[in-house]
C-alpha cells in the first residue's frame, strides 16, 4: 500500500469535518454556515475583465413565478414558504416527455447511503424524463477532491458535474470557460419561456451562477435565514427559564441552566449564531466607503470576547468546548445541552430523529435579538448553494435535451413531478399516511435520495406536512426573521478568490479555540490581524475593492 | 540469528497439558503475577471500550438518547442498525468487491514482494544499492492527488477494478521488511546449495519460502489489510457504485438520515444514527476477526516454546 | 545476526605506470561483469517491482515539479508559470511551518522512546506464556483497535477521559473537581502517545511475534544447560536476535515519522489548540490543500522529504557504526 495513498485516505477523511460544517451549515446536520465558514462563499473568479451589473443582467433568465400549489404560509420578504397539507390534486408542470432518449452521465455528491445504480427509482424517473441519466454517484466529504482531479482531466469529465458552492475548486474560473458549456444562448432574458420551471426559479439565484460573466450554472436555490439559535422548549419550559433577550442574560440564563450532576450544560458551542447575534458581517462590510473586512469589525471582538465569557461561566458541554462538533446533535437531542447553533435544515431532520422515542420533544428556532437587545443585523444567506454544470463538448441538441430535463426537474412543490422525484412512485417507494403525506418505506429509503435534485432545485419551501405544527413554527419564525435580512456586501456576485488567499482564514479559526478556551488573551486577536494584513489581507481588500467599484 | 527447519505445528487433536520444556525454570510467582496482571490490563484497556461499541451498535435510539452518546449500561437492544445497513443488498455486493480486490491484490503483491526481497537479499549482489536506493526515496516523496489521477486516467484504469490494485500494489516498507528477514536465513545453507548448482529460482521456491512462512503471512496480512482498508482510491478513481468496494459504502451510511430541504418526507427515527455508526465499525471488522485467527498460527509456526511433545 | 559480507576485492597498491592502471580497470570490468552474469536472475525478480514502482510510484512524484510553478490543473503541465524557490519561500517564511516541525520532531522522538519499544516488550512478555490458548486469544483481542477509525478512538477517550466523561463524572460525584485531560496542551504528548499506544500496539506485536518464531529453541536449551537465568537468556538471544529486524523497523519508521499522526491530531486540534497539535501534514493540509494551493503543498511536501531523506541516511549510518546492517549497507 503506497503510502500516498494512506495519506490521501487520511487527508481525505479527515476532511470530514470542515465539509459537514459547510454542507450541514445548508442541510443543518451540524453546526456552522457555509455563508460564515470563511470557506469560499463567492467563487469564481477572474483576475482581468469585471463584469458590471448589466452584464450580468443581460445574461440571466427573467422571473417568470409559476403556482401549483398556494402555500398555507406564505413567502415574506423572501421567507421560506410552508405547506401545511399536500395539495389534493398533484397536477404536471412539464406537458410533454422532456427527453428524446439520449443518455447522460452526471457527477454528483451524496452525504447518505450511495444508491445501486440501477433501482426502481431510477428506472421509474428515467422513464418519466424520456432519457437515461447515469448518475456517478461520490462520497460528499471528500467530494472537494474529487471535483479537483476530475476536472483536472477533461476526458473524464461527465455530460453533467453537480458542484457545491463550497466545493468549487480554486482557478475554478479557467475550469468554467473551458469545460463548460456557456448556457446563456438557451437562457437568458425570454429564452427561458421554453422553460417555464427555470423561469419560477429567484434572479438572485441565477445572478449567482454567472461565472466570467456568462451563465453557466444551473442554481439550487438557498434561503434566507440559514442559521439560528436551537434551544430545548420542552426543557425550558420544564425549569422555568425566561428567553434571552440580549447577549448578557443569555449567559445568565444558561448558567442558571447548567446543572452538572444531572449531565446538563447549559449550551453547545455557539460561535456561529453568536457572530449572528453582534452582527458580525459574513466577510466584508462598508465603513467610509472602505472596505472592512469582518475580522477587523468590532462586532467580531465583541462576538469574541461573548464567547470567552460563555465558555468560562462553565455553561458549554465540555465535549463542545473541546470543538467535538459531530456529537453536537446527540448532545442536544438527549438534553445534555439546551441551546446549540445549527443549520435551518437540521430542524426537521431532529424532530424525525427523536419524536419516535420521545414525543414530548420541543426543539424551537430562537428569534434572533441585537447582542444589545435592539433589533438585530441579519445578513442574507447565499442565494445559490449548489450548481450543475453541462459538458461544453455537448452539442446544441444534447444541451436542449439536458436544460429540458432541467425543466422538468425544477417543477415546484405541488406537482406531480415534485413528488416523483421526492418520494418516487406510489406503492413501490412510499404510501400516504392519514394527511396524504408520502411517507417512505424501506425501498424508498434506500432508492430515493437527491440526485436528481441536486442538477437544479425549485425555490425551496417548507413541506414537511407530517409536521405541521413545526411547518407553522418554521415559516413564521422564517418569515420574521426575513424581515431584519439585509443584503450583505457585494451579494450574489459570483467571485473567486486566488488560492494564495485561502488560508487567510485559519488562523481566526484557531484562535477562536484558543482564546475561548482561555489559552490565549483577547489581545491575541490584534496581533492576528496584523498578521492578517500583511500576510495577504491588504491584497484581498484590493482585490474585493475592483468588484466593488465595478 | 540463524534458522533451522522447524517443526510442524501439531495437531491438537489429542488432550494433552501444556508443560514447560524440561531446561526452563519455573517462573517466580512475582513475576508471573506481574506479568500476568500487565497483559490482563492491556487486554482489559481494549475490551472495555470495544464493548462499549458493540453495545452501541445493537442499543435503541431512546437508549442512545438517555444515555448521551455512547452505551455503557445495556438498554433496550435491537438490531435495527444492522438491518438497515445489511438490506437493500448493497453491502452484499461492497463485500464481494472487496474480498475480490483483497484477494487478487493481496497475491500479486505478496509475489511481487517476495521476488523482490528475495532478489535484493543477496548481500553484495549487482546493484543492490542504488535499487535499494530507488525503492527507499519513494517513501519519502508523496505523489499528488492530481498526478496520480491524471497517471491512472491515461493509462485507461478510470473505473476498473485495476486502479485499485496497480497503484497502491508495492510497498517499499514491508518489501524492506521482507528483505530484512531473508538476508536473517543462514546464507551458508543457501551458499552450499548455489554450489550445488541450484538456480536462484529453486533455492526461493524450495528453500527460503519454506522457511518463511511466517513473515509472509505477516507481510500478506499487512497487504491484506491495506487492500481491505483503503477507500479514497476508490472515491477517487471509481464512477459506478456497483464497483465501490465495501469501505466506501460503509462510510455512506455514517450521515444516515440527513435530508435536504424541500424533501417531502425524511428517514425514520427508529433506528439511531450513532448505531448505525457503530454497526458499521463492527461490520468492518467481521471478516477480520474471521480471517485473523487462522493467520495467527502461521505468524508465530516456528518453534513454539512450551509446545506439545509428540 | 551473522551476514556474511562478500569483502570486496582489496584494492591494489597505487600502481605507477597506465599499463597496470588500465589493466586494474579492466578486471573491475570484467569482475562486474562476472557478478552482474551470477546474479541475473535475482536482477529478474526484482524487476517487476521495479517497473511498477517506476510507473505508480516516480511518475507522479515528478509531478512535485509544481512546486517549482504556480500550478493550475486546468492549464497544460508545461504552461503554468515559473516561479522557482517562491514557494519554497513562502513555506519557510511561515512560522507556522517551524511550530509544525519543532511539533512534528517532538512527537517523534517521543513516542520514539515511549511507544517503539512497547510492542517488543509485549511480544516477548507474550511469548513466554506457557498457555497457547491464553496467547491466541490475547493476540486475537489486542490488534483490533488498530482497525477503528481515529474519529471513534478520539470519541472513545473522550467519553471517557473528556469533561463529561466516566472519570469526571466519578470525580464530581465524589466532591473532587473535574479535570479536562483532552483539552490540556501541556500533557498533550502523553495523551497522543497513550492513544497512539491504545489502537496500534497490539498491531505492533505481530510482526516481533513473527521474528520470535523464528529463534531456534535449542539455543535457549543450550544457554539454560549452561546455567543462564531467564534474564540472561533474553539479554543473550533473544534481544540480539531482535536486533535487526528492531533496527530495521526503527529506521524506516525515521522515514514515516514526518508523517505523523495526521488524522489523530486533526481531530483534537481545537481542543488543544494548534500551538500543541499542528504537524507537517496538518499545516500542508490546511495552508496548501484545502484550498487547492497545489504548488505550496507540493514544496512543503518536497521539503518535508528531504528531512526524511536526511533522517533516515543518518540512522543508517548511526546504524552501521554500530555494525548493523540497517535499511542497506555498502558491500
Amino acid at each position: 500500500m503506497s503510502i500516498q495513498t494512506a495519506s490521501s485516505d487520511l487527508r481525505a477523511f479527515a476532511k470530514k469535518p470542515l465539509n459537514r460544517r459547510s454542507f450541514l451549515g445548508f442541510v443543518g446536520a451540524g453546526a456552522a454556515t457555509a455563508a460564515l465558514a470563511g470557506c469560499s462563499t463567492g467563487t469564481a473568479s477572474t483576475s482581468g475583465g469585471l463584469f458590471s451589473a448589466e452584464d450580468i443582467a443581460g445574461v440571466i433568465p427573467n422571473y417568470y413565478p409559476v403556482d401549483f400549489a398556494v402555500p398555507d404560509l406564505v413567502s415574506v420578504e423572501g421567507s421560506t414558504a410552508g405547506y401545511l397539507k399536500l395539495p389534493t390534486v398533484l397536477r404536471k408542470s412539464v406537458a410533454k416527455v422532456p427527453g428524446s432518449g439520449g443518455s447522460y452521465t452526471a457527477l454528483t455528491p451524496a452525504w447518505w447511503t450511495i444508491p445501486s445504480s440501477d433501482n426502481s427509482y431510477f428506472k421509474a424517473v428515467n422513464k418519466e424524463l424520456g432519457t437515461t441519466i447515469k448518475f456517478q454517484v461520490s462520497d460528499g466529504n471528500t467530494y472537494g477532491e474529487k471535483i479537483q482531479a476530475v476536472l483536472a482531466s477533461p476526458n473524464n469529465v461527465p455530460d453533467m458535474v453537480v458542484i457545491p458552492s463550497w466545493n468549487l475548486p480554486p482557478k475554478f474560473d479557467q475550469a468554467v470557460t473551458s469545460l463548460f458549456a456557456d448556457l446563456s444562448p438557451y437562457l437568458a432574458g425570454d429564452k427561458v419561456k421554453d422553460y417555464p420551471n427555470l423561469a419560477n426559479i429567484p434572479t438572485d439565484s441565477w445572478k449567482f451562477s454567472v461565472f466570467q460573466g456568462k451563465l453557466f450554472g444551473l442554481p439550487y436555490p438557498g434561503e434566507v435565514i440559514q442559521n439560528a439559535f436551537f434551544y430545548r422548549k420542552d426543557i425550558f419550559d420544564e425549569l422555568g427559564l425566561p428567553l434571552p433577550t440580549d447577549a448578557e442574560s443569555f449567559i445568565e440564563i444558561l448558567t442558571e441552566a447548567t446543572d452538572t450532576s444531572k449531565n446538563r450544560w447549559g449550551s453547545d458551542d455557539l460561535w456561529n449564531a453568536g457572530q449572528i447575534m453582534f452582527g458580525v458581517p459574513d466577510k466584508w462590510t462598508v465603513i467610509d466607503g472602505k472596505l472592512v473586512h469582518k475580522f477587523e469589525t468590532d462586532q467580531y471582538r465583541e462576538a469574541l470576547d461573548w464567547l470567552t465569557r460563555l465558555f468560562k461561566s462553565g455553561a458549554v458541554h465540555p465535549d463542545a468546548m473541546a470543538g467535538n462538533d459531530q456529537q453536537a446533535n446527540s448532545r442536544y437531542e438527549a438534553g445534555n445541552t439546551l441551546v446549540k447553533s445549527d443549520g435551518v435544515g437540521g430542524w426537521a431532520e431532529s424532530l424525525a430523529r427523536v419524536l419516535p422515542s420521545n414525543p414530548a420533544y420541543n426543539t424551537q428556532a430562537m428569534d434572533f435579538f441585537a447582542a444589545d437587545g435592539g433589533d438585530p443585523t441579519l445578513y442574507k444567506g447565499s442565494p445559490t448553494n449548489i450548481f450543475s454544470f453541462i459538458n461544453k463538448k455537448a452539442d446544441e441538441k444534447a444541451i436542449k435535451e439536458m436544460l429540458a430535463v432541467a425543466d422538468f426537474i425544477a417543477a415546484p412543490f405541488g406537482t406531480a413531478e415534485y413528488q416523483l422525484l421526492n418520494s418516487g412512485v406510489e406503492g413501490t417507494h412510499y404510501d400516504l399516511d392519514a394527511n396524504g403525506a408520502p411517507v417512505l418505506n424501506a425501498k424508498g429509503q434506500a432508492e430515493v435520495t437527491s440526485t436528481y435534485s441536486f442538477l437544479v432545485h425549485p425555490p425551496v419551501v417548507q413541506a414537511h406536512v407530517e409536521y405541521p405544527q413545526f411547518v407553522t413554527d418554521y415559516c413564521n419564525w422564517s418569515a420574521r426573521m426575513s424581515a431584519f435580512a439585509a443584503d450583505p456586501v457585494l451579494y450574489g456576485v459570483q467571485i473567486q478568490e486566488p488560492a494564495k488567499f485561502g488560508s487567510l482564514s485559519k488562523p481566526f479559526d484557531d484562535l477562536k479555540a484558543d482564546v475561548a478556551n482561555g489559552r490565549k488573551d483577547l489581545s491575541a486577536l490584534d496581533d492576528a490581524i496584523a498578521t492578517w494584513k500583511s500576510s495577504g489581507g491588504n491584497d484581498l481588500r484590493k482585490f474585493y475593492q475592483k468588484y466593488l467599484d465595478a | 540469528m540463524t534458522i533451522t527447519t522447524r517443526p510442524r505445528a501439531l495437531a491438537r487433536s489429542r488432550p494433552h497439558r501444556v508443560t514447560r520444556p524440561t531446561w526452563e525454570e519455573p517462573r517466580a510467582p512475582l513475576e508471573a503475577g506481574a506479568r500476568a496482571i500487565v497483559l490482563f490490563v492491556m487486554a482489559a484497556l481494549i475490551v472495555v471500550p470495544l464493548y462499549i461499541v458493540v453495545l452501541t451498535s445493537f442499543s435503541s435510539q431512546a437508549t442512545i438518547t438517555a444515555a448521551g452518546g455512547m452505551v455503557i449500561v445495556p438498554g433496550e437492544l435491537t438490531f435495527s442498525a444492522y438491518e438497515q445497513i445489511l438490506s437493500g443488498g448493497v453491502v452484499t455486493r461492497a463485500v464481494l468487491v472487496s474480498v475480490g480486490i483483497t484477494g487478487v491484490g493481496t497475491a500479486i503483491s505478496l509475489v511481487v514482494s517476495v521476488m523482490a526481497a528475495y532478489g535484493l537479499s543477496r548481500p553484495g549482489s549487482f546493484a543492490h544499492r542504488p535499487i535499494l536506493f530507488f525503492l527507499l526515496i519513494t517513501m519519502f516523496f508523496g505523489a499528488g492527488m492530481i498526478p496520480s489521477y491524471l497517471l491512472v486516467s491515461n493509462l485507461g484504469l478510470i473505473n476498473s477494478y485495476w486502479s485499485l490494485i496497480l497503484p497502491s500494489c508495492i510497498s517499499v516498507f514491508n518489501i524492506f521488511l521482507m528483505r530484512g528477514f531473508f538476508m536473517g536465513i543462514d546464507q551458508s545453507i543457501l551458499d552450499s546449495a548455489r554450489i550445488d548448482g541450484a538456480g536462484d529460482w529453486r533455492i526461493l521456491t524450495k528453500m527460503v519460502l519454506p522457511m518463511s512462512r511466517s513473515v509472509i503471512t505477516v507481510i500478506g496480512l499487512f497487504y491484506g489489510v491495506g487492500y481491505w482498508n483503503a477507500f479514497f482510491n476508490a472515491t477517487l478513481y471509481i464512477n459506478d457504485s456497483e464497483k465501490l468496494p465495501l469501505q466506501v459504502i460503509l462510510r455512506s451510511y455514517v450521515l444516515q438520515g440527513v435530508s435536504v430541504p424541500g424533501q417531502v418526507s425524511v428517514g425514520s427515527g427508529e433506528v439511531a444514527t450513532l448505531a448505525v455508526q457503530m454497526a458499521v465499525v463492527i461490520i468492518a471488522l467481521v471478516p477480520v476477526l474471521i480471517i485473523y485467527p487462522f493467520l495467527q498460527k502461521h505468524i508465530s509456526s516456528g518453534v513454539m516454546i512450551g509446545a506439545v511433545k509428540g | 545476526m551473522t551476514v556474511l559480507d562478500e569483502r570486496r576485492p582489496t584494492p591494489e597498491a597505487p600502481p605507477a605506470d597506465p599499463a597496470t592502471l588500465k589493466a586494474a580497470a579492466v578486471r573491475k570490468r570484467q569482475k562486474r561483469r562476472a557478478l552482474f552474469r551470477r546474479d541475473r536472475t535475482l536482477l529478474l525478480m526484482v524487476l517487476p517491482a521495479l517497473l511498477l514502482t517506476a510507473l505508480f510510484a516516480y511518475v507522479p512524484i515528478v509531478g512535485n515539479a509544481i512546486a517549482f510553478q504556480d500550478y493550475s490543473p486546468y492549464v497544460g503541465a508545461f504552461e503554468n508559470p515559473w516561479v522557482g524557490f517562491a514557494n519554497f519561500e513562502r513555506v519557510l517564511a511561515d512560522e507556522a511551518f517551524w511550530s509544525a516541525v519543532r511539533n512534528t520532531l517532538t512527537i517523534t522522538a517521543f513516542q520514539l522512546v515511549f511507544f517503539f519499544p512497547v510492542p517488543i516488550m509485549l511480544a516477548i512478555l507474550l511469548q513466554g506464556l506457557l498457555s497457547p490458548r491464553v496467547r491466541s486469544l490475547f493476540q486475537s483481542i489486542v490488534y483490533l483497535p488498530h482497525f477503528l477509525s481515529w474519529v471513534i478512538v478520539i470519541s472513545i477517550f473522550q467519553q471517557i477521559l473528556g469533561g463529561a466523561g466516566l472519570l469526571n463524572q466519578f470525580l464530581r460525584d465524589n466532591g473532587i473537581e473535574a479535570v479536562n485531560l483532552m483539552t490540556q496542551p501541556d500533557t498533550f504528548l502523553i495523551l497522543v502517545t497513550s492513544q497512539a499506544l491504545w489502537k496500534d500496539a497490539g498491531w505492533g506485536i505481530i510482526v516481533f511475534l513473527a521474528a520470535l518464531s523464528a529463534i531456534d529453541p535449542s539455543q535457549y536449551e543450550a544457554a539454560a544447560m549452561d546455567g543462564a537465568g531467564r534474564r540472561k537468556r533474553m539479554w543473550h538471544i533473544t534481544l540480539p536476535a531482535l536486533r535487526p529486524i528492531i533496527i530495521l523497523l526503527l529506521i524506516l519508521r525515521l522515514g514515516d515519522s514526518l508523517t505523523v499522526g495526521f488524522e489523530q491530531l486533526l481531530l483534537q486540534r481545537d481542543a488543544v489548540g494548534a500551538g500543541a497539535a499542528e504537524v507537517l501534514d496538518t499545516f500542508v493540509y490546511y495552508s496548501g490543500i484545502q484550498n487547492g494551493d497545489w504548488s505550496y503543498a507540493a514544496a512543503a511536501g518536497l521539503i518535508k522529504g528531504v528531512i526524511s531523506v536526511i533522517l533516515v541516511l543518518g540512522a543508517n549510518k548511526l546504524a552501521h557504526l554500530f555494525g548493523e546492517a540497517g535499511v542497506y549497507q555498502k558491500s
